[in-house]
């Protein structure tokens, strides 16, 4: 299968994202881990596909023909997305979060304005696990810690709870991870891309 | 800066494949590896978070040697040069235990040392404790001791029966990809386990039955396939022998007599039978069982026997050599399937080679030595043995019996009575501190090499960080030694002069015949690789026994339900004690107790208990609780539940405090593989009576408290 | 418990929780997980499934009031939705209302055609369905061009055929989740006519020949629930299969047929990513058809009196009835039965205006659809756009405005509804509509088009997609409402 990906015929096979990452192409993709199947709920891997606006890790390549990453339209409704999720970080300065790391660079180079909207998201902190400890205020809800959880360790101790702007990231009906049904195997750390999710400690 | 180095989880036997980043020679995150065969992408909480003991403040830094009753820092030459002199006057009297946590190379390394230069086949290591009688049972009846299959076949089948093992405690990336298939598959689980399991939530059936109750309830399985005409007949008529023998002593007992003996409904023991042996079309896949077992098994008076009547259903269900089914004994820790590979076994060489007459002319050609051939004593004996003044010196790498042998004042007596110990590890643990010479080992990041996993995968490990203190790894040590006797015994000192691993490796894979295919080079390439594997162009074997068995014909033993434990309760202790492990310690604790998060999350040791029990006594939940045996006892939070039959209780054999599970347990043994009864003991549990100071055992009931 | 055969014991869970739910009021951490743990779906799925359905409450006491706070509650007094905790209840006929469901009233049938013409005895239709055998039937499916009355109008010859082509055993899902405000004339036929949907139902059953049918119903809805069980009891064999009525817990979501299938499975109500399209993996990974209630009862006309009624000259006009659910400010709100293509004119002359007062607009197709000012009632009530701006004919819910009523209000009570039942999974219909609302509220509409246009083409389904409508709609052609 081929297609034609920003005016160059390319090989692909999988998703649209697939074949945008193969040809060195930068695009965003909050929720989608290399590892991990597709979410499809950060919306930040927009492209348009033979004229429509789709999600580029879960539009199969095979349905596409003709793929540009940078249109106009598309580069203004994924700087659009990446602001709405920019405003869910609560703690400036924080070591996570949308506005640190790979999530604010890639929001930098797509031009995305840190103030667009005003902040909101929870504060809770969990720190009752040993091991890692969640970080409400820099949770975009992408949803990887529940795939990682539930889909790849099959534990399912972590969820969505609730709808909506109400969604939390919940250990499962219990309060703490330390009450939840949780085995501390790290899946969701490694998965979080803000780190809200973040090991504790470390080497003493 | 920070580096990314993939290498091999040091834990469980899963095998799951690690990226350890390395900044300032520590370990600062360890990552999956999605790649991985075995693991896909998995860990467990001990593989992402537990390797902080490498860089923990007890690792030993420098050799040892006790001067004056204290042991004290000594130059590597020193005591290198001690420990090769008083090795030499100990040859005739001399045991060597072997670590299945260290590599390969480091193995192979340490059984050519033990026969070539000491001239003994006393050698042995951990799988004595824990699946010996698997390993002697299969080989009997198979020829071969290894895992029949792969973790990608348990995902494959219709169904799953775990006996006696708790892979989400200590298998936890096994139970994940079982886990797996039930939830998107839809494969059935039966559980047999005294203890109600994790996984148990996942089970169509689940028998409670009772501790050393195996036999009969095999042998009632195979009556129920018998009775509804599931026998795979095909399969026993062409592949099998001993068929009519077995059949016969099936025949002796009804399924109803089975359940009443295992103390599980005759309808759920059927149930399962029929499961097993007709497992249901799940898609266009055949459907196939898988049979998986631990120590709940094997850790028994009868453990051989158990595992030869897991065994005879496989044989009888045919339930074995395709896709999809299979026998795993699920191995306890990182490298136990490679030690024995590596011969680091009292009855054969790398390999599983035994003493046949063609066997040893290759090795003694290579090695240019002779190799003894009488058998040597396996490693409980080797430790009873030492009342008799049989084994006078010994060589413990990697072990500590002091936390891992049953009857634990009985084992430290004897140990204590060597003349000459030396304990090559990285903490001073219990053994290590009756050592007459201690010698500091590197851990697993501070090496390369490979392992061995439960499924037959050998991975590289590699080294991430610089050796911690003047710590070297055990093939270097063990070598240094060697060489210092090598003249003494006529051999030539290039026999241990290696440029690296990858070197030990080579003569490993050429001198053994189901790694001759493999090289560092393929490993690096292609990732692990699943014995056998025979030559460089053979992609691993991923199961087993397809066309025949190694021995020919699979074999039927037939075996009847002997008593079920040595030490049974009576009135002076009424209790059944359980032995097993916990998700946040790792066996005797020795690495886990010094990872400080493991220990804020588990730092005390908790005894399972049946609230009817607990009432009976006065017990509430929390309650520090000692339990007593004939001969020992530990204390421990009281954790009431009904995972446990009434009548039992169940404690980790982790060491937390001054508690540990062996000092309760009996030295009793099976006749064949000589595995201690850990599973069955007989104890009596008290509340702890109030004192002031309630400091008394540290780290006991803190956590819960 | 039964367990449906076939089916993971799952499907019991939403069942499960539906029945707690309306014997203890709410829903007890421990009562979640003890479902949970009997349908064996672990605990945070549970948790996350069951907490996502708005008509579930999860502290005891405290009741939701009574009131109604759906548009046509609004626009006939009623306070705005903020002020209770009700959203719609579905009797916008009787709008201000309060309290819960009642039996469809047989007096807001104000314009029966054949759908709603009285109910039907026997089962000749199905009769000659069976007669003619599948492929026939189906050929006279597609002939008579009957398409989806949930709103999407998708052909569902075109939908049959292409879940009947996987060659594996597929499963039927009937929508009669309506959790539109405005919308309630599903209701009405299971309540009304519940031998004309239940013979359509056998029929397609007797075509597509499922292994498993379910029908999916308004938790809240029943005596709707009853009256079709009672119906589906008396049928005997005409079911060999069985049906199961599957309850809810509310959600405008569940339109998305994918989230439907979510809810059924006892996982969270969230859209999943296509494809896979539901007629490849739909429920459990069957082939499904997903068909609402008011397009099965439709197969009852179509085997009893042949293609004849559905056959329009006007290729625009899909065949056949609609039922049009008209309420707010009008004189005769209730149910009319006219054909496809009626100028939307004529719909409201029939229900006619209240207390005098002129028309002034509608809002048609609800929440995913947009408001038309009376220079556009001339338009008809096709499939698809009625206009650029955002409304359709939908599932045929109109609710009225006229002179007394605040445009600004219905418009922003839009807005605040889309993002109530935004299912959270995306992040731009998550975050995306309650900065709409903000801003309307606020009357900043700075950048709002912008936004629009995000929430719009970023969503991942249906419910962010056509959330702008509304309000776009609204400032086109009121431009002055918001600055």
């Amino acid at each position: 299968m081929s297609l034609i990906l920003n005016g160059d015929e390319v090989e692909a096979g999988g998703s649209v994202l697939d074949a945008v990452l193969a040809a060195g192409i930068e695009l965003p993709h909050l929720c989608k881990d290399d590892n991990l199947p597709a979410i499809g709920a950060c919306r930040t891997c927009l492209v348009e596909a033979d004229g429509r606006i789709v999600a580029a890790c879960s539009f199969p390549a095979s349905m596409a023909k003709r793929v540009d990453t940078e249109t106009k339209t598309a580069r203004r409704i994924r700087r659009g997305v990446l602001e709405l999720t920019l405003a869910m970080q609560a703690e400036r300065g924080d070591e996570g979060g949308p506005l640190a790391g790979e999530t604010a660079s890639t929001a930098s180079r797509e031009g995305a304005a840190v103030d667009r909207f005003a902040v909101r998201t929870g504060r809770a902190v969990d720190a009752t696990s040993p091991f890692f400890s969640f970080h409400e205020a820099a949770c975009i809800l992408c949803g990887r810690c529940v795939v990682a959880c539930q889909d790849l360790q099959h534990i399912s101790a972590i969820g969505l709870a609730g709808r909506g702007r109400d969604t939390r990231v919940t250990p499962g009906a219990a309060d703490t991870f330390r009450e939840s049904i949780c085995t501390s195997c790290g899946s969701c750390v490694a998965a979080c891309p803000t780190s809200a999710l973040r090991p504790r400690g470390g080497a003493e | 800066m920070t580096r990314q180095v993939p290498s091999t989880c040091p834990y469980c036997g899963v095998g799951c494949g690690i990226v350890i980043s390395v900044a300032g020679e520590r370990i600062v995150w360890v990552d999956d590896q999605p790649g991985n065969l075995s693991s896909e992408g998995m860990l467990c909480v001990k593989g992402r978070f537990g390797t902080t003991f490498v860089n923990h403040r007890d690792r030993l830094a420098t050799p040892l040697i006790r001067r004056g009753g204290e042991l004290q820092p000594a130059s590597w030459d020193e005591a290198l040069d001690l420990v090769a002199m008083r090795f030499a006057e100990h040859r005739g009297r001399f045991g060597s235990f072997a670590s299945a946590k260290a590599t390969n190379e480091d193995a192979f390394i340490q059984q050519k040392f033990v026969r070539l230069v000491m001239g003994t086949n006393n050698i042995d290591h951990c799988t004595r404790l824990c699946h010996s009688p698997s390993v002697e049972a299969m080989l009997q009846q198979f020829g071969s001791g290894a895992t029949s299959n792969s973790y990608s076949d348990y995902e494959a089948s219709s169904c799953i029966m775990l006996v006696g093992c708790d892979p989400g405690s200590n298998h936890p990336v096994i139970a994940s990809r079982m886990r797996r298939a039930i939830d998107t598959r839809g494969t059935r689980l039966i559980v047999v386990n005294p203890r109600r399991i994790d996984m148990c939530d996942r089970a169509t059936i689940f028998l409670q039955s009772r501790p050393g109750t195996d036999v009969s309830l095999f042998n009632g399985m195979a009556r129920a396939i018998l009775d509804a005409g599931l026998a795979n007949t095909g399969f026993i008529a062409a592949r099998t022998e001993g068929y009519e023998a077995w059949l016969a002593a099936v025949r002796e007992v009804t399924v109803e007599q089975c359940a009443e003996v295992c103390g599980v409904a005759a309808e759920d023991l059927r149930m399962a039978a029929l499961l097993y042996a007709n497992p249901p079309q799940l898609d266009a896949r055949e459907p196939g069982s898988c049979l998986v077992w631990g120590m709940g098994v094997t850790q028994h008076t009868n453990g051989t026997d158990n595992a030869h009547a897991l065994l005879n259903l496989a044989l009888f269900t045919g339930q074995l050599g395709r896709p999809g089914s299979g026998v795993s004994p699920l191995r306890g820790q990182n490298n136990v399937q490679g030690c024995g590979d590596a011969g680091c076994i009292p009855d054969s060489l790398p390999g599983y080679q035994r003493y046949d007459e063609a066997v040893p002319a290759p090795f003694e050609e290579l090695w240019g030595g002779g190799l003894p051939r009488v058998p040597g004593l396996k490693a409980t004996d080797m430790v009873e043995q030492i009342a008799g003044g049989t084994i006078r010196a010994m060589y413990i790498v990697g072990e500590n019996p002091l936390l891992s042998e049953p009857n634990l004042h009985h084992a430290t007596e004897l140990i204590r009575s060597l003349d000459f110990l030396v304990v090559q590890d990285l903490f001073l643990h219990e053994t290590a501190q009756l050592a007459d010479v201690v010698l500091p080992a590197c851990s697993f990041a501070e090496k390369d090499g490979t392992f061995t996993n439960s499924e037959r995968r050998v991975q590289r490990v590699r080294r991430a960080i610089a050796p911690v203190g003047e710590s070297r790894p055990d093939w270097e040590i063990v070598c240094d030694i060697a060489r210092r006797m090598c003249a003494h015994s006529g051999l030539d000192t290039r026999q241990f002069s290696y440029s690296g691993p990858a070197e030990i490796f080579a003569e490993m894979a050429r001198l053994t015949p189901f790694l001759r295919g493999m090289s560092y080079e393929r490993l690096d390439r292609e990732g692990g690789l699943q014995w056998p594997c025979p030559e460089p162009g053979h992609p691993g074997t991923s199961y087993l026994y397809g066309e025949s068995f190694p021995r020919g014909l699979g074999k039927f033993v037939p075996v009847r339900q002997a008593a079920a434990a040595e030490e049974l309760p009576d009135t002076e202790y009424p209790l059944i004690l359980n032995t097993g492990r916990m998700l946040y310690h790792w066996h005797g604790g020795t690495i886990t107790r010094r990872v400080e998060a493991l220990m804020e999350r588990a730092g005390a040791l908790p005894v399972a208990i049946h609230p009817d029990d607990a009432a009976a006594a006065g017990i509430v939940e929390n309650d520090t609780v000692v339990l007593f045996s004939r001969r020992g006892r530990v204390s421990g939070a009281a954790v009431l539940t009904d995972s446990v039959r009434a009548g039992s209780v169940f404690i980790p054999f982790v060491r937390l405090g001054e508690s540990a599970a062996n000092f309760l347990t009996n030295s009793a043994y099976d006749a064949q593989s000589r595995i201690p009864e850990y599973k069955v003991c007989a104890v009596r549990i008290e509340k702890k009576r109030e004192r002031k100071d309630a400091a008394g055992a540290p780290g006991i009931g803190r956590e819960r408290a | 418990m039964s367990q449906v055969a076939g089916l993971p014991l799952r499907f019991r869970f939403l069942p499960l929780l539906h029945e707690a739910h309306t014997r203890d009021g709410w829903l007890s951490r421990e009562a979640v997980e003890t479902i949970a743990r009997q349908v064996r779906i672990p605990l945070a799925e549970a948790w996350e499934a069951a907490t996502s359905f708005p008509e579930f409450r999860f502290a005891a006491g405290g009741g939701d009031g009574g009131g109604c706070g759906g548009l046509s509650c609004v626009v006939n007094g009623a306070p705005p939705s903020e002020s209770v905790h009700a959203r719609c209840r579905f009797r916008c006929f009787e709008a201000p209302v309060s309290g819960g469901e009642d039996d469809f009233p047989e007096e807001m049938i104000r314009l029966a055609g054949r759908l709603l013409a009285p109910d039907i005895t026997g089962w000749d239709g199905l009769r000659a369905a069976s007669s003619m055998g599948s492929a026939r039937a189906l050929d006279m499916i597609d002939r008579a061009g009957i398409r989806g009355r949930g709103g999407a109008y998708f052909p569902a010859a075109r939908k049959w055929r292409a879940a009947l082509g996987q060659g594996r055993p597929l499963a039927l899902v009937i929508n009669a989740e309506e959790g539109e405000p405005g919308v309630f004339k599903d209701r009405a036929v299971l309540c009304r006519r519940p031998r004309r949907f239940v013979e359509g139902l056998a029929i397609a059953v007797s075509v597509l020949r499922p292994a498993v049918t379910v029908i999916f119903i308004n938790g809240e809805a029943a005596p709707a629930r009853r009256s079709v069980e009672t119906v589906i009891a008396g049928a005997g064999e005409v079911f060999p299969g069985g049906v199961e009525v599957v309850p809810g817990g509310g959600g405008y979501v569940l339109g998305e047929e994918t989230t439907l299938l979510n809810a059924l499975e006892g996982r969270k109500p969230a859209p999943r990513l296509r494809p896979p399209y539901p007629v490849e993996s739909g429920l459990f990974g069957m082939p499904t058809v997903v068909n609402n209630v008011e397009t099965i009862a439709n197969l009852s006309i179509l085997f009893r009196e042949g293609e004849a009624p559905f056959l329009d000259p006007d290729p625009a006009a899909a065949g056949g009835s609609k039922l049009f659910s008209v309420s707010g400010r009008v004189a005769r709100p209730g149910l009319y039965e006219m054909p496809l293509g009626t100028p939307l004119r004529v719909l409201l002359a029939a229900a006619g205006e209240k207390d005098g007062a002129a028309f002034a607009a509608v809002l048609a197709g609800g929440p995913s659809g947009g408001f038309l000012p009376a220079s556009e009632f001339h338009r008809r009530l096709v499939p698809g756009l009625l206009h650029p701006t955002g409304a359709v004919t939908g599932s045929g819910g109109m609710v009225v405005l006229d002179t007394t009523s605040d445009l600004r209000a219905a418009v922003l009570e839009t807005a605040r509804f889309n993002a109530r039942e935004s299912c959270g999974k995306c992040t731009p219909c998550r975050e995306g509509l309650p900065r709409v609302v903000e801003s309307l509220a606020e009357g900043h509409t700075e950048g709002l088009d912008d936004l629009l246009e995000v929430v719009g083409a970023a969503s991942l389904c249906g419910l962010g997609q056509m959330a702008p409508g509304p309000i776009r709609s609204a400032r086109h052609f009121w431009p002055e409402l918001f600055s």
